[in-house]
This record gives C-alpha cells, structure tokens and sequence, in this order.
C-alpha cells in the first residue's frame, strides 16, 4: 500500500465512485464538442432570427430572415444548384470508386495494400493544393492545352475548361472519391467468399452473383460513400471559389462567404446555414437509417465511416 | 473424405466443385472430364463449412435461389421449396432471415438449399463442425437416412474419423494430399493398409519388432522379449522390422498364474484403469516401458499393480513394414 491514509489516496477514492469516474472520462471529448460545435451551431441558429437594420446587426427576434430567403428565387436556386452539383459529383465518384474498390477487393492479389494506400496518400496532401492542381491543368496555359497544342489538335487554348461548373464537379469528383472509395471496400472486402462461392454453386453466373450478392450486400457501403461525397461536395467552398469562375457564386457555401463578407448581412447567411445544415442533417439520419436497415451483420461502414470522418476531421 | 487437417481434403473438394482448378490431371464425373467447367455449369451442389447463406435473403430465397438461377417459374419453384422445407422440418420458418435461426436450423437450410436442385453429387464440406455433439450425433443419422432415402451420392469431408466411421459406405483416407488408404469403415479398421492408417482411425496398440516368422500368413514378431502374431496382406522377408497393430478390444487380459488363450502373448503391470462408462480401459506398461491399452467389462476390478497376461488372436493384429 502507498498510503496509510485509510480510505486511501486520492486517486482510489476517484475509482471507487463510478459516477465521478465516468464524469472525467467524459468531461475532455464533452468539453470539446461543447466549445466548438455545439455553442457555434446554437450561436449560428440564433443569429438567423436576428435583424439586420440600417447596416447593423439588432438583436430583436424575427422571421424576416426566413421569409427572405424562401420568398427569393435566389437562395432555393443556390441550394438546388449546389445540390446538383453534389449529385453530379456523387454519380461520378460512385462511377469511379465502385469498380476500383471491386478491383482492389477481389481482384489484386498482390499490392492490394500497397494500391489502397495509393487511393488514400492524395488525401494526406493539402485540399487546395490538390485543387490548385487543377487549375494548373485546365488553365489557359495549363498542361491539357499544352499538349492538346503540341499534338496539334487545337491552335487557340481552349477556355471553357477552367472557370465553369464542370471544372468544380471534375476536381470535387477528383477530391472525394476517396471518401467514396473506402466505406464500398469496406464492405465489399468483409463479404465472405464462400457467399458468391455459393451463387455460383448454385447456378449463378458471375453476374447473376455480382448483382443477386455482392451488389446488394454492399448497398450500405455505396450509400455511407455517396452521402459523404453528395455532402462534402455540397458544402464545398474552395473548389468553386479556385475554379468555378462565375458558376462559383451559384453554390451555397459561396453565397454564404458573400453574405458573411461583402454583404454584411450575417442573419440572413447564419439563415442560410441553418437550412443547409437542417437538410445535411436530415440526409445523414436518412442514410443513417438505411445504411443500418441494410446492413446484416458486419461493422465494416461504421469502422470505414469512422476513419472517413475522422480524416475530414484534420482537414480542414 | 477422412485427413488431418492439411491433408487435402477441402482442396480435393474445392476442385470437385469447381472452385479450385487441378495443375495436373483430370475431374471426371460419371465417366466425362468437367474439369474445365466454372462452378455454376456443374451438376454438383455444396454444403459449406459455415452454411455460406445469403444474409440478405429468406430462408425461402435462400433455399430457391439455385432454382431462380435455372429459370424454374414461380409456380413450381414455390412448391419445391415448400418440399425442401419440409424435408429438413423447417416449414414454418420460410420467412425468417437466417441470422434469426440456431446453427442446427442454418444447416438444415444450407441442405435444403442444396438438394432442392436435385444435383447428381453432393459436397459437404465439414458440415457438422460447427454444432454441439449431441445435435452433431442426430444430424449424422438423418444425414444419413437422407442420402438413402434421395440415392444421391455424398462427397464427406471430415476430420473425425469417428464421423468418418459412422456415416461412410467408402472412406477415402487422405493424408498429405495423397490417398493413404480406400475402403469401407471397416476395411480401414480392421485392416488398416499402413501404420498411419491403423493410428489414425479409431484407438490401437502399436509394437515395433524383428518378423521372425514370414508366414503363411500370420507373421510373428519378435517385440522385445516377446513373440506376438499378426495377419499382413505383404510379404514380409525374415528379420527385416515391422510393425503390429492390435485393437484394445480385441485383447484379453487375464491373471498371470492363469494358462492365457490366443497365440500372442504379452506380460505386463496394470498402471492405471479409467472407468468411461460402457467399459474400462485398462493402461498396462510392459517390461520393455510401452504402454499398452486393453478393454475390460465396466464391471471387472482389475488391481493396480496387478502383474497380468495380455493375449489375442493372430488374426486380429494386423502386421505391416511401412
């Protein structure tokens, strides 16, 4: 015994009340989430009721903010737009991901380790450098119309390749595919083999298994990966801000920074945000929903989710 | 289909099924090569080790799977998985999701989601494996009465050879990746084609010695000090060494003042006798140090310590060189 204090040192006394040990435990991820996500979103929410008067900001409560932003044709476009968009970019990056993740989950044999972490380095490099990246491609002077030039295909730089809309969903479709990627290799590489084993033992071809097997029972995988590229791809500023020329103020994060910056309209951005963040929400618990009711067994997308959240997590 | 583990015997499985190609040789079913035939081209149907059923389905889609790949319509696929359920006693849990079932009943779908398809063979690979004994014990009889009742042929792979024993009308022993020994349970017990062989299947008494004596046929070997005689299906030359086998139940024990019956015989000390129910089994050491196991009736009371004769008759030991 270290002490010969009879109910023991300090430390003991903590131990041996549950309740106050939980409390500790609890206190720093509470703290945290409490400063720095909780207060900011309930300030945000707050602040959307309030007014703006003459180039100043009043604290009395209204609506007006609301009404605006339903009764202008403007704000619902911006959301519907940038929805758009995400969809775009969902599509493509399931188009993309789906087959790389069967690929690397059934098909590589060997460096299958070494070709996931290829898929998953781009993500330890800077967002923005990555999507400078592609303004030093699709630019005036940039290397695709460098070498469209050199092979003498064209004799003027093509100009619609930067600045537009496509150049947005091109680099958010390059950005998110990871994110994409993992939850659907999650799930595909925790099928057992002996399953499609099975389909074929029973009479299925190699498509009949893909789409009566491994197809739905990696649903949950394709559905975490979409709702994190339709939702990072949604809130994305920087991308169309770098690239998307005039379509750039077309998306909702953009028109948010505009109200927030130029506009000094702060209550009826904070508006904004609410009912972007009330439809994020209300996406994630959907998919949450579905992803659980589809999911017979395996842990693989939350473990997958978890590391894909996490990375977002020190990224920006 | 009978091997340690390594021996072979999911592999030489696998590659009846489809789902493992040979380097070398052939597949032949019923006399024609499949070896070149993907899985779902096979007459042939599977009982994996861990069931391998569809999460995502029924019991009933699980078990009507195989027949929606082959295009039977609805109507009739209905009814046959109605039947196939009744045949392994599951009628009422068409609906269920296999997850909700025991292991027992998971099996019993696994079956029914084979011999729905009324294949020309049947793969079972270790099926029982993961159930309780006393479920392992009855699914073995009604395994068993199915096979005879469908006159489907059982390809069985096993690790016990006690399953092995009671369910096999051929047991193919495997041992390496090469066939040890081909024959009925009781060929491969009671004449066991090699040492390993003889160890392997059910408990024996193995004793090295000098043949002394070629034969016709019982061969006797000297063991030590001791001569004892056994049946070998080889020849085996004079004074080269040589192994013998011999059951436990097959040896007498009796009082060593007492004329022993049998033409071997050995003299040893009882060390030990372990009561297991229906009998006793009796450890006696020999004066060379080998332990040798002997079956007595549960109801004798053999001393320890006891100085005995062991004997038995030529033709149940069994002699061998390998």
């Amino acid at each position: 015994m270290a002490t010969t204090d009879p109910r023991g040192s300090l430390l003991d006394r903590i131990r041996a009340r549950r309740w106050l040990r939980t409390a500790l435990t609890a206190a720093v991820p509470v703290g945290f989430v409490t400063a720095l996500l909780f207060i900011p979103y309930v300030l945000l929410l707050v602040q959307s009721f309030w007014r703006l008067q003459g180039g100043a900001i009043t604290h009395d409560l209204t609506l007006d903010n609301y009404r605006r932003l339903f009764g202008t044709a403007l704000y619902p476009n911006t959301i519907l737009f940038s929805a758009g968009i995400a969809l775009r970019v969902t599509l493509f990056s399931l188009l993309l991901a789906y087959p790389l993740a069967y690929l690397l989950a059934f098909k590589v044999r060997r460096h299958g380790n070494l070709m996931y972490m290829a898929v998953i380095i781009p993500l330890w490099v800077s967002y923005l450098v990555r999507a400078y990246a592609w303004k030093i491609i699709l630019g005036q002077e940039g290397i695709l119309n460098g070498l469209l030039h050199s092979a003498g295909l064209i004799d003027q730089p093509l100009t619609f390749l930067l600045y537009s809309r496509w150049a947005v969903i091109l680099a958010l479709t390059h950005i998110y595919t990871p994110f994409t990627l993992m939850p659907i290799y999650a799930v595909l590489e925790a099928i057992p083999p002996a399953l499609k084993e099975a389909s074929q033992d029973l009479y299925a071809t190699r498509w009949q298994t893909f789409r009566r097997v491994v197809l739905p029972l990696s649903l949950p995988g394709v559905i975490a990966g979409s709702t994190f590229a339709f939702v990072l791809s949604m809130g994305d500023f920087l991308a169309p801000q770098l690239l998307g020329g005039n379509d750039s103020a077309l998306m909702v994060s953009n028109l948010v920074w505009s109200l927030f910056g130029v506009a000094y309209n702060w209550p009826l951005g904070a508006a904004v945000s609410v009912v972007v963040l009330v439809l994020t929400l209300f996406l994630l618990s959907l998919a949450g929903k579905v992803e659980r009711a589809m999911n017979y067994g395996g842990q693989a997308v939350g473990r997958a989710g978890g590391r894909v959240v996490g990375m977002t997590g020190d990224e920006k | 289909m009978l091997g340690a583990s390594g021996s072979g015997k999911t592999t030489t499985l696998r590659m009846i099924a489809g789902f493992e190609q040979p380097t070398t040789g052939e597949v032949l079913m019923v006399g024609s090569p499949i070896t070149g035939l993907p899985p779902f081209k096979r007459d042939i149907n599977t009982v994996f080790q861990h069931y391998a059923l569809f999460p995502h389905m029924s019991v009933r889609e699980n078990v009507g799977y195989g027949l929606r790949m082959k295009g039977v319509p609805r109507g009739e696929r209905e009814e046959r998985v109605s039947q196939a359920l009744a045949m392994v006693k599951l009628d009422q849990l068409g609906a269920r999701s296999p997850r909700q079932l025991s292991g027992g009943q998971q099996q019993r779908v696994a079956l029914a989601r084979a011999l729905i398809n009324r294949p020309r063979l049947l793969l079972l690979d270790e099926p029982l494996g993961a159930l309780d004994l006393k479920l392992r014990k009855e699914m073995q009889l009604e395994l068993k009465h199915l096979q005879t009742r469908l006159g489907i042929t059982f390809v069985y792979v096993t690790h016990d050879q006690e399953e092995a024993l009671t369910m096999s009308d051929r047991i193919v022993l495997m041992r390496q990746g090469r066939i040890e020994q081909v024959g009925t349970p009781r060929d491969l017990y009671d004449r066991p084609a090699s040492r390993y062989v003889a160890d392997f299947i059910g408990e024996t008494n193995i004793l090295a010695g000098t043949v002394v004596q070629e034969g016709p046929r019982p061969v006797a070997l000297k063991a030590g000090e001791d001569l004892v005689r056994g049946w070998s299906d080889a020849a085996l030359p004079v004074a080269s060494t040589a192994w013998l086998s011999v059951r436990p139940e097959a040896i007498q024990i009796s009082a060593e003042g007492h004329p022993a019956t049998g033409d071997s015989v050995l003299t040893g000390k009882i060390v030990d006798a372990v009561y297991s129910g229906s009998l006793l089994r009796v450890h006696i050491r020999l004066a060379g140090g080998q332990l040798i196991v002997a079956h007595a009736p549960a109801g004798t009371a053999p001393g320890i310590g006891d100085r005995v004769r062991l004997s038995w008759d030529a033709e149940r030991g069994r002699c061998g060189n390998d």
